[in-house]
């Protein structure tokens, strides 16, 4: 049944962000293209401007996906359509579990997507050179670890979202104001618990404690890479907890209008 | 056959008068098969629940009676209709004279009316 | 075992009591009439039998078990507002129950969809509300469910399609299968119910049999009832 619910999911949010997609890369590809013409004017002010249109639509891609996924979560768990969803022979937990899956997967093809189009407008030689100019002590592995902890932030976004969502539409009046609520108030205690982990991992290790104490201090590389590291795993771990009490909180039954 | 009904009177007790009408005047023939309950609870449009229980009760009356395998019959007994003919024709009949009685006319009299009208 | 039965069923919204202390039974084979007037507590009690609610105290039973995916299976309900995703053509919400109930006959859907002159291949966004809410009833009677729950199945038809409507449901539901009907209309059904429910401000007034209650009050149910919550 999760496989069948997921279907019906995907496809509702897909059902968009698959035009602004095919739009980055459109756009991109144009962009690219252009840009291997003669190096006159109009070639190149299509050039770039091909290129900004995609990046503009890689924001599109990531804020509509988001977006979507909350709107699918409320539509079919929370409104009219909530009568259907509900009384169809599955269990809370998979319908949850469904909106999981559907948020893992659109955003990982977003990303792709995104780094795809990218690539395309802008991958060159000279591109990795003014990227070493710019940060020389960067080295890739910060890069991809920078990469992980953005992706995780963002999915940390969409689950607070359902989580907020599911604690919001429990009550019997104000569902949407106080979801926004309970948001903010659980995206303000996750930054407070990562504070207080970092400067628990500083009492560890002294030069994440200058970090604190020295507003002068600035991070080594070898620093960002470990700070990186517990940003990561701390919201790996906020992820899975907004899963599984989201998850519970559904299993206690619905309030709907 | 059509079926009227007023929400007055329980259902049941509606489907066996007019059941019975349809017996006698052979809407539903001597001996006939008669459709099942299903058809006939669409045929009135009411509950085949309801339909049972008319129908269970002209059964107790001896006017339908069961084939195990086959589903339901009209009696075969002409004298047993026509028995409850008659009985439905007294009602009936001291029914219109006590109406007739209501406006003014005795027995005899409304007799010789009616004699009048048919002539 | 009942197939539905609600012991000391209450519900309360913010310590208001919108249903108290409902007890009933419904074994299998009857057309049951919930009646009551708008705001008195059948759409609540439809939703706690439906677990889009969870009761306050007491409890509902399906053949013996709470709300769940077992309930699911058994229980097909047309709630009172349209509830299909309308980014969906009609063969597309045909294909999602087909796929999601097991007892789903997407023949008889099409047949009957073809009989009120539905076309499958429409968008729900293309169709008026009362369309689209002819589309699921028939959804709802193509299921060969146990338990047929119909809240307010005859809101804003015409005669017609009333008595279109009415033949489904008697046509429809299997032997051993038991309807409720909720509803104020109630001179359009009364004829096709075996039992009713009077429900008024949470609390069930009267139960029995509809053709004992004629009997007894010499009168049509829907006389009684407007007896009984004269305004």
């Amino acid at each position: 049944m999760l496989g069948k619910l997921l279907k019906y999911d995907l496809k509702w949010v897909y059902k968009l962000i698959v035009i602004y997609y095919g739009l980055a890369l459109v756009f991109a590809l144009v962009g690219r293209g252009f840009s291997f013409l003669d190096d006159i004017f109009i070639f190149d002010f299509i050039s770039s401007f091909s290129c900004g249109v995609s990046v503009a639509m890689m924001f599109n891609i990531l804020i509509n996906n988001i977006i979507r996924i909350w709107a699918r979560y409320i539509h079919n768990v929370y409104k009219d359509e909530s009568y259907l969803t509900h009384t169809l022979p599955v269990t809370k937990s998979d319908i949850f579990l469904s909106k999981v899956l559907t948020t893992l997967i659109t955003m990982f093809t977003s990303i792709i997507v995104i780094v795809i189009s990218f690539v395309i407008c802008y991958w060159s030689k000279e591109f990795v050179d003014f990227i070493k100019v710019l940060l020389p002590d960067v080295s890739w592995s910060i890069i991809i670890t920078t990469g992980i902890v953005v992706i995780l932030e963002f999915l940390f976004l969409v689950f607070i979202g359902l989580l907020a969502i599911t604690i919001g539409y429990r009550s019997n009046h104000n569902k949407l104001l106080k979801s926004i609520v309970s948001g903010f108030v659980g995206y303000t205690i996750s930054s407070i618990i990562s504070l207080i982990v970092l400067f628990i991992t500083g009492l560890f290790n002294k030069n994440i404690l200058d970090l604190f104490i020295n507003m002068n201090a600035t991070p080594s590389m070898d620093i960002l890479k470990y700070l990186l590291v517990v940003a990561a795993i701390l919201y790996l771990v906020y992820i899975i907890l907004c899963i599984v009490i989201g998850n519970k909180l559904l299993q206690k039954g619905v309030n709907v209008d | 056959m059509k079926f009227n009904f007023d929400n007055e009177r329980p259902i049941y007790i509606q489907l066996v008068e007019q059941l019975r009408i349809g017996i006698l005047t052979s809407e539903f023939g001597v001996g006939e098969k008669i459709p099942s309950v299903r058809e006939l609870a669409m045929l009135a449009k009411v509950n085949p629940n309801t339909m049972q229980k008319a129908l269970a009760e002209l059964e107790e009356e001896k006017l339908i009676y069961t084939e195990r395998t086959n589903g339901k019959f009209v009696t075969k007994d002409v004298k047993l209709i026509k028995k409850i003919r008659d009985n439905l024709a007294k009602e009936k009949a001291n029914e219109f004279f006590s109406s007739m009685k209501k406006i003014g006319m005795d027995e005899n009299e409304t007799i010789d009316y009616l004699r009048e009208l048919i002539k | 075992m009942e197939l539905l039965e609600c012991i000391h069923l209450s519900k309360e919204f913010d310590n208001k009591k919108i249903l108290n202390d409902i007890n009933f039974k419904i074994p299998r084979g009857k057309i049951v009439g919930l009646l009551g007037k708008n705001g008195t507590g059948k759409s609540t009690l439809i939703k706690l039998i439906n677990d889009l609610l969870t009761p306050t105290s007491g409890e509902v039973l399906i053949n013996g078990k709470t709300p769940g995916v077992e309930s699911k299976k058994l229980i097909s309900y047309l709630p009172e507002r349209t509830y299909l995703d309308k980014g969906m053509f009609v063969k597309d919400v045909v294909e999602f129950f087909n796929t999601f109930y097991d007892d789903f006959d997407s023949e008889k859907a099409y047949k009957l969809l073809s009989d009120l002159e539905l076309d499958k291949n429409m968008k729900l966004t293309k169709m008026s509300k009362g369309m689209q809410e002819k589309v699921q009833l028939i959804l709802v009677m193509s299921r060969m469910a146990d338990l047929y729950i119909l809240d307010e199945p005859l809101g804003g038809v015409d005669p017609a399609t009333r008595d279109y409507i009415l033949d489904t449901i008697l046509s429809n539901f299997n032997e051993g299968a038991s309807v409720i009907i909720s509803t104020h209309l109630i001179a359009d059904i009364e004829r096709i119910l075996d039992e009713v429910i009077f429900i008024d401000k949470g609390k069930i007034v009267l139960t029995g049999s509809a053709d004992e209650i004629r009997k007894k009050e010499k009168t049509s149910i829907d006389e009684v009832f407007r007896r009984m919550f004269k305004c």
